[in-house]
């Protein structure tokens, strides 16, 4: 089902866009609620082989929903990617030494009351295939594809880091 | 010192809670909390799940504005966090410090490049590929923003481990989008095996199935190389800006690493050292590692010295989680700083972190001595050999958490009284259980009462570690009735009429006083107190219900 609530707004200096979809799972487990707050993406060129967006999802209702899949015009395709550490020597307590891997991510669960941050070093929207410099201050659309509250659009702002 | 003394943290809290002295909002609600509470509490907390659609959308537009944190003079992420005493005071020197590995290659021009064209002034070195989206891009730009905070100037060097699609051409590309007169380097397969060996750099081709092709895992870590060309330090992945330019601008003034490796990690000063000139291997070179059918993740913050719990995830070469209670575990460990000591074996323990779904191992271990470790992991199941793999770890002389021993900080917590019985105002979890807001820290350490102490914001925990961990706390309170609980957020949280949000400090959420008391890094925490006021244990992040069953058994004698 498409979402039931859709908000944007602009705050500050920094756009700050939250977007809140809730949808009832149809079944006695409750209801999914996700939260979507501050997504940017990283300054980059055209010609670079990909970019990067980030932001944080909440879930504040009572059952898990989970990213599915994201979609941007700014870029040819967008996929979840979580950066890993792998490989051996394996690393330390934050990756020291180790190998920093990637990998596709076909489900990102939001838990219940549970939140998760895609942020420099873990997941993150993979942009493949820019069609325009993503220059600071610019903003860019990403929809992002939830499993139970369906689309949700937010608009990313470029920044350098 | 066999009693508490009071600490920084004795002080009432009311400063953290800001909106917590007021009159709840939602005052109307039926507020007290019976001894008969559990229906109650289930009415309260389906009506309020009930509203909660609405009252969330609500709640997010009155929160819209406080979301933006301060500016930081490094233009940093909003959701980073920053960077901490802690991290700034992590020991990435290089022992010895010995003359930086050779790297001649070609540059973003096709002009050969040799490092040590570049002495006379420090230089950071590190491995990437431009088709990296998040990892390379994330270092180029943490070293751009490093280089504001730095006096002098400093040379950058990025090497690409994918040759098949860097020519200098791509590396001229991307390297120039981030900064003029940084060098991009490049060069055949053979001479960039050879280099990433020579500093200790790993990495591998990754068939991801994505569309942008294959990715590479590879070290992510920045070399710091002096003005003598000496490499004095290996500075982390996602260190920040802060970090890096520290190192650089303490090189001038730091003592440098003693070349021998009988030396205590901290040396006696003998400033005048020259360079070593013996061509050693970075410190932690390029161990051969043993067979790997599996993959190591070493969850924990937190080694030290001493008594020990680390807790790992183990994973296959597609990195799908192991998660099978069948497969048993055992650990060693290797001093590297003393490769005389015995290395230390024990058994590993399977844990589940979410009930039938992912699981960790855990180890218990003494650890002889701070400094370098190298571990292995070997699994075990019913039909043989399933896989070993080894990681890296270093074990701090002093833990910034209470050690096992030790007295637990006292420390006023917020309880139900403080807000009215309106629950919501101290937790964010959906269902806060009353039992965990009945007493403080303070109180019960006073009273001389055993209690386990949760530190956990289930809404906001910000690492993939974070479970369904007070759902199972409360399970255990059910088995454990005589025992008393207590749960805290680790932020300083803002009532938000009704709702709670954490504070911002600099980057990131802001620690409350309790968190700050018992020093910890990161989020859950779990701590258990004996009678006598001190830790029995303590579990960080990753903590199975067992584990935590066996610790109470302990704290109370059973």
């Amino acid at each position: 089902m498409p979402p039931v609530r859709r908000l944007t707004r602009l705050g500050g200096p920094v756009l700050a866009a939250l977007v809140v979809a809730s949808v009832a799972a149809g079944c006695s487990s409750g209801s999914a609620s996700i939260m979507v707050a501050d997504p940017w993406a990283r300054a980059s060129s055209a010609t670079a082989a990909a970019g990067a967006a980030y932001l944080k999802i909440e879930n504040t209702g009572s059952a898990a929903d989970a990213l599915i899949g994201a979609s941007s015009p700014a870029a040819t395709t967008a996929e979840v990617h979580e950066t890993v550490a792998m490989g051996s020597p394996a690393p330390d307590a934050s990756g020291d030494g180790g190998m920093m891997g990637m990998q596709p991510i076909a489900r990102l669960e939001i838990p219940a009351g549970g939140s998760v941050e895609l942020k420099p070093g873990s997941y993150h929207i993979m942009l493949i295939g820019l069609k325009q410099d993503l220059k600071p201050g610019d903003t860019i659309e990403i929809t992002l594809k939830f499993e139970k509250v369906g689309e949700i659009k937010v608009t990313a702002t470029v920044r350098e880091s | 010192m066999t009693d508490r003394t009071p600490g920084p943290g004795d002080r009432p809290s009311s400063g953290n809670y800001p909106g917590l002295h007021t009159p709840p909002t939602m005052a109307a609600s039926p507020r007290p909390v019976a001894p008969t509470r559990l229906a109650l509490l289930t009415a309260l907390a389906l009506g309020f799940a009930a509203l909660a659609g609405i009252a969330i959308g609500t709640v997010a537009w009155l929160s819209l504005p406080t979301p933006v944190p301060p500016s930081s003079t490094a233009g940093g992420a909003i959701w980073p966090v920053s960077p901490t005493p802690e991290g700034l005071a992590r020991d990435t020197a290089v022992r010895p410090a010995a003359l930086a590995p050779s790297l001649r290659l070609a540059d973003q021009e096709g002009r050969p490049f040799d490092l040590a064209s570049l002495r006379g002034r420090p230089v950071l070195v590190f491995f990437g590929y431009t088709h990296c989206p998040d990892v390379c891009p994330t270092t180029l730009a943490d070293v751009r923003d490093a280089l504001k905070l730095i006096d002098g100037g400093v040379g950058v060097v990025f090497v690409t481990i994918d040759p098949a699609r860097d020519d200098a051409a791509a590396m001229k590309r991307y390297v120039d989008y981030y900064q003029a007169g940084f060098f991009g380097l490049t060069g055949s397969d053979d001479e960039i095996r050879a280099a990433a060996g020579a500093w200790g750099v790993s990495y591998a081709k990754v068939e991801t199935g994505s569309a942008s092709g294959y990715a590479m895992a590879h070290t992510a870590d920045a070399f710091l190389v002096d003005a003598e060309g000496r490499l004095r330090h290996k500075i982390w992945f996602g260190a920040g800006p802060e970090i890096i330019a520290a190192r650089v601008n303490g090189l001038a003034t730091e003592v440098i690493a003693a070349p021998s490796p009988a030396s205590p990690p901290v040396a006696t000063p003998t400033a005048s050292t020259p360079a070593a000139p013996t061509p050693a291997p970075p410190s932690s070179g390029p161990s051969p590692s043993p067979a790997t059918a599996v993959r190591v993740r070493l969850e924990s913050t937190v080694v030290r010295a001493g008594p020990n719990r680390i807790v790992v995830t183990v994973s296959d070469p597609n990195n799908r989680e192991l998660a099978k209670p069948d497969v048993a575990a055992s650990f060693t460990f290797r001093s590297t700083d003393d490769p005389a000591l015995a290395p230390v074996e024990v058994p590993g323990m399977f844990i589940w972190v979410v009930r039938g779904g992912k699981a960790a191992y855990v180890a218990e271990m003494t650890l002889p001595r701070p400094g370098g470790y190298d571990a292995t992991i070997t699994l075990d199941g019913p039909a043989g050999r399933v896989g070993s793999a080894g990681f890296t770890m270093v074990a701090r002389e002093q833990s910034p958490t209470p050690a096992i021993g030790a007295p637990a900080p006292s420390v006023r917590t917020p309880i139900a009284a403080d807000v009215g019985g309106n629950l919501q105002l101290l937790s964010s979890d959906v269902f806060p259980d009353p039992r965990f807001y009945e007493h403080s820290v303070d109180e019960l350490l006073a009273a001389g009462r055993p209690f386990v102490f949760t530190i956990y914001s289930p809404a906001f925990c910000p690492t993939t570690a974070c479970g369904p961990l007070l759902r199972y706390m409360k399970e255990i309170a059910t088995e454990f009735s005589a025992l008393t609980f207590v749960h805290a957020e680790p932020y300083v949280m803002r009532d938000l009429g009704g709702r709670i949000q954490p504070e911002y400090e600099g980057n990131g959420y802001a620690w409350a006083s309790w968190s700050q008391a018992y020093g910890i890094p990161v989020e859950p925490y779990v701590f258990v107190v004996g009678a006598d006021g001190r830790i029995v244990a303590s579990f960080e992040l990753i903590v199975g219900s067992d584990e935590i069953r066996a610790a109470i058994r302990t704290a109370t004698g059973e």
